[in-house]
This record gives structure tokens, C-alpha cells and sequence, in this order.
């Protein structure tokens, strides 16, 4: 007999017995329903930080200076220049870009636009992988004289121009006339659920003498931030080493001061960000395992005293030919038919629980192919593994004392 | 010659409580013999019958069926012999009663690995010999008990078995009914079948053409039988069945 004939053999009895089969194969509908919540909203949230770190640029430090670090005297910029200069130099870091920030409206014509105005370098653009969708980059002339030039974000661009071309343009930032030369490619929402597009850069020589120019030549050195990409994920590690190392000695920190700076990895901030839906999950994975455990259980249970019930039956198809094989297949394909089953309603339940999770908590979910592969998985060997016992038991029995079996 | 039991011994429990079911049994049985295996309750019947179809081993003796060597049998060559060599009659019918009586027929093909369209066309054919055509698509519960025991030598009939078992095949049946069973029985054996059936009735029993008898556990009598009934000699004519006897 083959496992077809084993399949419409079970189909029969669990019609019959449909109540039955129904309340036992309700353990395994929660255990594939758990399996598939938990998939779809963990590779949901995986996605997410993927995303997130893919948009922020993967691969990527960025070291902050802290106040009031060094000795008595509060000094914000202790982060210059040619420490990013440092930073680049080391053999595990691609490149390193110095940054200043300040808010400031932007007007063209009759619109204006109040956004963040970002002072860098070229190099910005390729730590963050981040590449132009019209115009060019400053060039080293415009970098080097401070020239005013703005290449303008993607949302800016909308705002101020609203479709318009802004190559070539003028726009006013704190009033200085400024040319943009270029318009960034939308990256969208960052981890944080900033938007990232909202936002223009100039050169920093520029935003240092032209914008936020301060007084004396140490505020015209000092930073507010260095971001640096690193070559590749496993050098991320001793990268941060290496920094650590040369800024403190550019800083002349001895071995009993603190480090008046910070490295972040924003990637690790970004999967910490994403441990609630983790932890969720966890907890989905624990309720899978103890339903499909159960589930199991009662599943063998209900074999057994389906197997104990049809005695008669498997003496009479042992009498006219039916090997112990067949019986076994014919006992086995039913408990394997009622998980598949069970397997099937998780899987809708499943996905069905995790669609509303995601409306409800707004986490972001992923119901893949891997769904119905893992509910069938799961289903399946749950059936194999809890209907081998109850099925090899009427595979054992005698045929004669089977056939007297009331 | 279809099976020879040579010295045939069975009995259960051990030690103190040693039973012995059977005792040096020996016969041979010919093909297109009816063999009547008669004795009380208790007398080993039934053992006898369980290890002629291969439901039970003899503790020791052996069993020759059909040429082979039936002591060294590995359980499935024995489920493929009972499947295709013999047909087993229960007293009580033994049909699934999930399924129709066709199904019930077909069973047996099921496990010989025929395919679906052909098992149900020999199935068919095997009620049509037994005059049940009409009831195919039947519940076994929707069928009276005569019609259940027809349903069942159908099954019995429909790999073309070299041996039918019947074991009290009327047991459960009104003697009316009991006698279009027995009308059924012999006509196969008259078509060549070799049939052995168990009963502890009389005038069952003498329907067959030969009768061994058991009492304790040992055979006390095997031979044929003189004054053999034949159910054609009354005249009546099996409905769907066209057997008119030699009367």
C-alpha cells in the first residue's frame, strides 16, 4: 500500500471522527501559528535594521566629542579636523568625514524652508554610501576657498523647487547667497524616524567661515561629529581600537584621564532599538515549542486510543494480506494528515496574528515562502515523530488476537 | 495437492500452564476439495483454521501450502500469501463498516497494489458473482446479515484465491439464510474452488464432501461424506443466482 492509499484511509477516519480530530489538532494549530507569528514579525524586524543600517551606510562609526571632559574647563570642540584626518589615514578605515550642523531657514524667492544645514567634506557622501541624483559634488576648489555652494536634500529640493530643476539656482541661507550645485538621492526615514532627505550640505570650510563661523582658530578646528567607514564588518572591531588609540594620543590623554570622546556604532544602536520585537518573538518561539510539544502529545495520545479502538479493523486487514508495513503507513498517515492540517489552519492563524500585531504595535513583518514551508515542516514532523509510536504499535499486533478484539 | 499438515501441535501458555489446543494433526487436502472441520467449542476448530490461514504458527508440525514450506515464513511473505492464496469468511462478516461494500471487496487488491480503476472493476465483478451488484455503493449497516456474509466472500473471492477459509460462516445467520450461503459456498466449490469451513453444525457441515473431526484437540474422524446435502436438490432458485443443483 502506498502512501496515497494510507492518505485516503486517514481522510475517512478523521471525517468521521471530526470532533475529535479537530480538538486534537488544536495544540498544533497554535505551535504553527506561533512558528509563523514569530517568523514574520522576527524577519520583519530583521529587515527593518537591515534597511536602516543599509540607509545610514553600513559599516559605519561615528565618534562624538564629550563635554567637560578634559579637566576644569568645558570645551565642546574637542574633535578637529585633522583628528578626521587621523582617522582616515588608519589602514582599516576607507574614509573619514568631518561634520558641523546648525538649523537655519532657507529661502528661495518667495518660499522658505527652515531645515538642517550640514558642513562636510566629499567623503561624507561616500561613508554613507549616499550618491546624487542630479548636479555634482563640491569640487577640492570650491572645498578649499570656501566657496558658496549647496547640494540640497531630496525633500528640500521638493519643497523649495516643487519639481522644478534646482541645478544652477540661488538660494539663501542666513541670507548669503548660495549656489546649488547638486540634489542628493532620497534615503527616507532613518532608525530614529528622521527624515533623512530634509536636509543640505555645504562645504565645511563654507559653514565654518560663511554660516556658523566662530571666534578664535581652535572653534574654526573643532567638529561636531566624524563619521568613518570601515572597510568591511569584521575590521569594525579593531577600527574602533585604532581610533581609541590615536585620538587619545592626538588628545595627549594619559593612561588615568577618560576619553573626551565617544565611538558609536549606530548598527548595534539600531538592532538594540529593534530587541522589543526580539523579545517578542522569543516569546512566540517559547509558545511554539510548548504547543507543538503538547500538541504532540495529544496527537499520540488520540493515536493510541484510535489504534486501540480500530484493533478489530487491523486484524481484518491483516487477515485478508495487509503487512505490518501498511498498517503502520496507514496509522502514521493519519496523525502526519491531522497536523498537516492542524499546520494549515496555524499557518492562516499564523499569519493572521502577525498582519495584526504589525497594524496594532506597528512593527514591520515579513510573511515570506519560508512560512508555509516551515508550518508544513513543523506540522509533519510533529506528526512523524508523535504517530511512529501508536502507528508501530498497530504494526505489532498479532493478526488472531487482533480478529477477537471486541 | 494444495496443503498437507504434517503432525500439527499447538498450545498456549508455558510450564504448569501449558494448554495444548491441538495435537498431532495430519491431513492433506486436495484442490477443489470442501472440507467440513467439525467438533464442540474448545475441540481446536478454530486453531486449526488460524494456522491452515497463516493467522497463528503450529508450536511444532509443519504445514505445506500450496509447495511451500510455511514454518520459516517471514510475517509479510505470510501477509502476501493470505492476500492472494486465501480468502478468509468470518462468522461475523468482519466488514469496515466505514466503508461501502464495494470498498470492503476491493480491500484486498489494495494490498496486492493493484490499481484503483482495475480494483474496482474486479470488485464489481466479484459482487456480481455473488449476486450483489445492486447493493454495491451500500453501508455494510444498511445490509442484512445474509447480504453482509455475501459482501464478505466477495472480498474473499476477488484476488482468486486457491483456498477460501469459512470459518462458522453461518453462525450469524437465520437457517434460510444460512442455506443461500451454503448454496453460495458450494457453487464455488463446484466451479473448483477449494474451500475448508469450521462449524460445530451438523447440517452445515454436511454440506461439504468431506469431514474431519476434532474433539480435545485431536483429530477423531476424517472422511467423506456419503449423504452430502446439495441445496440445488430442493429446487429453489437463488435469487440472482442461477444454480439449480444436480437434483
Amino acid at each position: 500500500m502506498n502512501w496515497w492509499e494510507g492518505f485516503r484511509i486517514a481522510r475517512r477516519a478523521l471525517w468521521v471522527n471530526r470532533l475529535r480530530s479537530f480538538l486534537t489538532m488544536l495544540g498544533i494549530v497554535v505551535g504553527v501559528a506561533s512558528v509563523i507569528a514569530m517568523v514574520a514579525l522576527g524577519s520583519g524586524a530583521k529587515a527593518q535594521v537591515e534597511e536602516q543600517i543599509r540607509s545610514f551606510g553600513a559599516n559605519v562609526l561615528v565618534i562624538e566629542p564629550i563635554a567637560g571632559q578634559s579637566g576644569g574647563g568645558a570645551r565642546l570642540g574637542t574633535l578637529t579636523e585633522s583628528d578626521a584626518r587621523g582617522i582616515a589615514g588608519l589602514p582599516p578605515v576607507r574614509a573619514a568625514a568631518p561634520s558641523v550642523r546648525g538649523r537655519a531657514q532657507i529661502v528661495r524667492g518667495n518660499r522658505n524652508w527652515s531645515t538642517t544645514v550640514n558642513g562636510t567634506t566629499v567623503d561624507y557622501f561616500v561613508v554613507r554610501d549616499w550618491p546624487l541624483s542630479a548636479g555634482r559634488q563640491f569640487s577640492s576648489k570650491e572645498e578649499s576657498s570656501a566657496d558658496k555652494v549647496v547640494l540640497i536634500g531630496h525633500t528640500v529640493a521638493q519643497e523649495l523647487f516643487q519639481g522644478g530643476n534646482p541645478i544652477g539656482a540661488e538660494v539663501r541661507i542666513l541670507n548669503a547667497p548660495f549656489q546649488v550645485i547638486g540634489v542628493l538621492a532620497a534615503k527616507g526615514q532613518s532608525g530614529a524616524g528622521t527624515n533623512q532627505d530634509d536636509v543640505v550640505f555645504v562645504p565645511i570650510s563654507t559653514a565654518k567661515r560663511r554660516l556658523f563661523g566662530g571666534g578664535d582658530d581652535g572653534d574654526r578646528q573643532s567638529v561636531a561629529y566624524i563619521l568613518a567607514k570601515i572597510v568591511s564588518e569584521e575590521k569594525v572591531g579593531p577600527a574602533v581600537a585604532q581610533i581609541q588609540a590615536l585620538l587619545r594620543q592626538h588628545h595627549r590623554l594619559g593612561s588615568d584621564r577618560d576619553s573626551d570622546f565617544i565611538i558609536i556604532n549606530p548598527s548595534e544602536a539600531m538592532a538594540l532599538r529593534n530587541a522589543t520585537t526580539t523579545t517578542f518573538a522569543w516569546l512566540l518561539a517559547s509558545i511554539a515549542s510548548v504547543s507543538l510539544l503538547v500538541g504532540g502529545i495529544s496527537i499520540m495520545n488520540i493515536m493510541l486510543v484510535s489504534v486501540t479502538e480500530r484493533t478489530r479493523e487491523v486484524g481484518i486487514r491483516l487477515a485478508i494480506g495487509a503487512r505490518r508495513k501498511d498498517i503502520r503507513t496507514q496509522f502514521l498517515m493519519e496523525a502526519i494528515t491531522l497536523c498537516l492540517l492542524g499546520g494549515l489552519i496555524g499557518l492562516v492563524l499564523g499569519a493572521g496574528i502577525a498582519i495584526a500585531a504589525g497594524r496594532l504595535a506597528g512593527w514591520p513583518i515579513f510573511i515570506g515562502l519560508n512560512a508555509p514551508v516551515l508550518a508544513i515542516a513543523f506540522s509533519a514532523s510533529v506528526g512523524l515523530l508523535f504517530g511512529w509510536y501508536p502507528a508501530s504499535r498497530a504494526a505489532r499486533l498479532e493478526p488472531m488476537e487482533a480478529l477477537r478484539h471486541e | 495437492m494444495l496443503l498437507k499438515a504434517i503432525s500439527l501441535s499447538r498450545s498456549y501458555g508455558h510450564d504448569s500452564t501449558t494448554t495444548v489446543a491441538l495435537r498431532d494433526a495430519s491431513f492433506d487436502l486436495m484442490d477443489g476439495e470442501f472440507v467440513a472441520i467439525m467438533g464442540p467449542s474448545g475441540s481446536g476448530k478454530s486453531t486449526l483454521m488460524n494456522i491452515i490461514g497463516l493467522l497463528d504458527r503450529p508450536t511444532s508440525g509443519s504445514l505445506i501450502f500450496a509447495g511451500e514450506h510455511t514454518a520459516n515464513l517471514s510475517p509479510d511473505h505470510a501477509a502476501r500469501l493470505r492476500n492472494c492464496r486465501i480468502g478468509f469468511v468470518f462468522q461475523s462478516y468482519n466488514l469496515l463498516g466505514r466503508n461501502t461494500a464495494l470498498e470492503n471487496v476491493e480491500l484486498p487488491l489494495v494490498y496486492a497494489g493493484v490499481r484503483r480503476r482495475e480494483r474496482e472493476l474486479r470488485a464489481a465483478e466479484a459482487l456480481d458473482k455473488v449476486g450483489l451488484s445492486d447493493k454495491a455503493q451500500r453501508w455494510p449497516l444498511q445490509l442484512s446479515g445474509g447480504e453482509q456474509q455475501r459482501i464478505a466472500i466477495a472480498r474473499a473471492l476477488v484476488t482468486d484465491p486457491a483456498l477460501i477459509l469459512a470459518d462458522e460462516p453461518t453462525g450469524a445467520l437465520d437457517s434460510r439464510t444460512g442455506n443461500e450461503i451454503m448454496a453460495l459456498l458450494q457453487h464455488l466449490n463446484e466451479q473448483g474452488r477449494t474451500i475448508i469451513m469450521v462449524t460445530h453444525d451438523e447440517i452445515v457441515g454436511s454440506h461439504a464432501s468431506r469431514i474431519i473431526r476434532l474433539q480435545d484437540g485431536t483429530i477423531i474422524g476424517d472422511q467423506d461424506v456419503p449423504d452430502r446435502v446439495l441445496t440445488g436438490s430442493t429446487g429453489r432458485k437463488l435469487r440472482g443466482w442461477g444454480v439449480t443443483g444436480f437434483g
